[in-house]
């Protein structure tokens, strides 16, 4: 179908490492010495309460949060592949481009259904019609989308229910054929009909692309994530396989934590 | 406690004493205020519909004074024979008149301007809000998107915000005489022939770039109007781009775009509802505003309209492109000529010709047609503004 990432023999090699990562917003630093790494077709899950800077690493894995005034990196590094994303040698767009995002509040632009879909290739300067109608089929099938908005593509996508915005914000960002997935809380605005669908796509996805989710509901967590990393006060604390973050977590904060003890 | 309704009786019942009374006289000294200030706003606009409307509007077919609006003012003209009948005559027809009246002719009035109609403002304040709003537009939204899209919070921005809104508290009599420094007669212009004021001579060789000024015209005015109404439109712009949220600019960046591709195809359509709609209550503002275009664009009279510019006549087998020429330089040349605007022509023949019933009678229609015509404008606005909110809400 389409080129996605081959099953390789270095599955559980580092394909995203993040090293002694420091993060901060003009002074005022939120992430300290983050160690942590990503495996290839993983789908890992970041979890903590809010504030702990969970979101501030994922955003900065496609450098989103550049954007945010004053924000910037105190030392460390992010490699993917090997190569450092705040080196000056990479392009941020091309970045961008291979690092898919979906974002807490699903927000299609309120263009047709189709305009969302195609929007990373449109302005990756794909022109033609052909192309662009095969990739809105192809993404819009892989977020499970296609067979609900198929004869409705050219309406706006503001017309669609929350659960099927969030699902075009999926086939937007999946349009690009990116390699890693980020995701940002992607139900925390959506009802449990809805959510249980999101679970169930992203479980179909799994193996076609690195997941990163931001989540803070723990049983979505446990449900969806290989492995989990929990972060508390800008710091990583525990991660590990999901099943040992849950069931016999190492550090006693991860535990009072995920009983809904730590206040 | 329990209150004993037998003893109390209606427990809240308080005694109407001093403070009460106080608090209802504050209460109704505001409702006057207001009510005052609605009254005085409803009565100008009565005075000028009544005096004005039978200017404009006539009782039989086609029901409007099609002379008021379509002709150029003139002077007006009144006779009156020995009986005491007067009689309202234009320019061309007085002496045909005199001559008829022959002895019975006993006195004549000229009141200036007050004849004819009012197209010449008409369509000269219409060239002037299309200059000026072509020019505020593009200088004020692309001022919003540096501010808004591009600067970072700082003490230059603070700086840049305090510089415009300087600029809306500027009296318009000092606009006008920047105009008339920086347009009129110092900005470039393209002329094989540099006037000997010009300031900076700069030959390009095919031509010169002569810094010698625009001359009054309704270029100069309209750019002179364009910073009168920049303020206005720099802040509603501004403030249109913050709207738009910004999960739309995370998102499209996000998705590989440049921060231009960004405000070209997610930030600025969604915001140009707002800033169109802003930008026609500048249109409303510029074409009110006397003072900038006195000493830039606009004359006290003037008997041609912009395109009735006197050019030396064709060759009678003259070319298809010869005439085509000719009628793209009358065009543009409508640009370059001097113009007489609304608010102009009302300060001059309410203030600056003797007062009498008939310049009366001309100043009050005047008045009621730029009254309409801003009013227009506003309504168009605000139906606009109703129309795309439905189309683009997120």
């Amino acid at each position: 179908m389409t080129e996605m990432p081959v099953q390789s023999a270095n599955h559980d090699a580092a394909f995203i490492q993040v090293e002694k990562f420091n993060y901060a917003y003009a002074d005022h630093q939120v992430l300290f010495n983050v160690d942590l790494n990503f495996h290839r077709e993983d789908i890992t899950a970041l979890i903590g309460p809010s504030g702990c800077g969970k979101s501030t690493l994922l955003r900065s894995i496609n450098r989103i949060n550049d954007l945010v005034d004053n924000a910037r990196v105190v030392s460390g590094s992010i490699k993917i592949e090997g190569v450092n994303l705040y080196s000056p040698e990479v392009d941020v767009i091309s970045l961008r481009r291979n690092v898919g995002m979906v974002f807490q509040k699903y927000n299609p632009f309120p263009r047709s259904i189709f305009e969302n879909a195609v929007y990373g290739l449109r302005v990756a300067g794909v022109k033609d019609k052909h192309d662009l109608a095969e990739a809105a089929e192809r993404s819009l099938r892989l977020a499970a989308l296609w067979d609900e908005v198929k004869d409705r593509l050219h309406e706006s996508a503001v017309g669609l229910s929350g659960g099927q915005q969030q699902r075009l914000c999926i086939a937007r960002a999946v349009a690009l054929q990116p390699r890693i997935l980020l995701m940002d809380e992607p139900c925390a605005a959506l009802d449990p009909i809805a959510t249980a669908r999101i679970e169930d796509l992203i479980a179909q996805l799994r193996g076609k692309f690195t997941f990163v989710i931001v989540t803070h509901n723990m049983e979505q967590a446990k449900r969806i994530a290989d492995k989990t990393a929990f972060f508390y006060k800008g710091k990583v604390i525990e991660c590990d396989d999901t099943m040992t973050i849950f069931g016999n977590p190492a550090d006693k904060l991860t535990e009072s934590y995920i009983t809904g003890r730590l206040t | 406690m329990t209150p004993n309704p037998t003893a109390v009786g209606n427990p809240f019942a308080g005694a109407k004493n001093q403070q009460e009374r106080r608090e209802r006289i504050t209460r109704w000294l505001l409702r006057l205020v207001t009510f005052f200030i609605v009254a005085v706003t409803l009565g100008i606009l009565a005075l000028i519909a009544i005096k004005g409307s039978p200017v404009v509007f006539r009782s039989q077919w086609p029901f409007v004074n099609t002379k008021f609006l379509t002709e150029l003012p003139s002077t007006l003209h009144v006779i009156e024979d020995v009986k005491g009948n007067k009689q309202e005559v234009e320019v061309g027809h007085a002496d045909e008149v005199k001559a008829g009246l022959g002895d019975n002719f006993h006195s004549e009035t000229t009141i200036s301007y007050s004849g004819g109609g009012i197209l010449g403002p008409i369509v000269g304040t219409a060239l002037l809000v299309l200059v000026s709003i072509s020019v505020a537009l593009f200088l004020g939204v692309s001022c919003a998107i540096y501010l808004s899209e591009y600067a970072k919070h700082g003490k230059f921005l603070e700086l840049v915000r305090l510089a415009i809104l300087n600029l809306a508290g500027v009296p318009s009599v000092v606009f006008g005489l920047f105009g008339l420094g920086a347009f009129v007669l110092t900005a470039p212009v393209f002329t094989h022939m540099p006037m000997d004021r010009s300031i900076l001579i700069i030959p390009l060789g095919f031509t010169t770039l002569s810094f010698e000024g625009w001359d009054t015209c309704v270029l100069s005015g309209g750019f002179t109007l364009a910073f009168v109404i920049l303020p206005v439109i720099i802040t509603a712009s501004e403030q249109c781009l913050q709207a738009v949220p910004q999960g739309f600019r995370e998102t499209s960046m996000a998705l590989g775009a440049t921060r231009w591709q960004t405000i070209r195809y997610s930030v600025l359509p969604f915001a140009m509802p707002g800033i169109l709609t802003s930008s026609i209550l500048g249109i409303a503002r510029a074409a009110g505003e006397t003072a900038p275009i006195m000493f830039t664009a606009a004359l006290a009279f003037k008997d041609k309209l912009p395109w009735q510019k006197a050019l030396p006549p064709l060759p009678a087998d003259a070319s298809i492109f010869a005439h085509w020429e000719q009628s793209v330089s009358r065009l543009l040349g409508v640009f370059t000529e001097s113009v007489q605007a609304l608010p102009y022509h009302i300060y001059t023949i309410a203030a600056k010709i003797p007062q009498n019933e008939y310049s009366e009678r001309a100043q009050y229609g005047s008045v009621f047609v730029f009254l309409v015509l801003v009013a227009t404008l506003a309504a168009t606005s605000i139906w606009l503004r109703r129309r795309l909110r439905a189309k683009y809400r997120w």
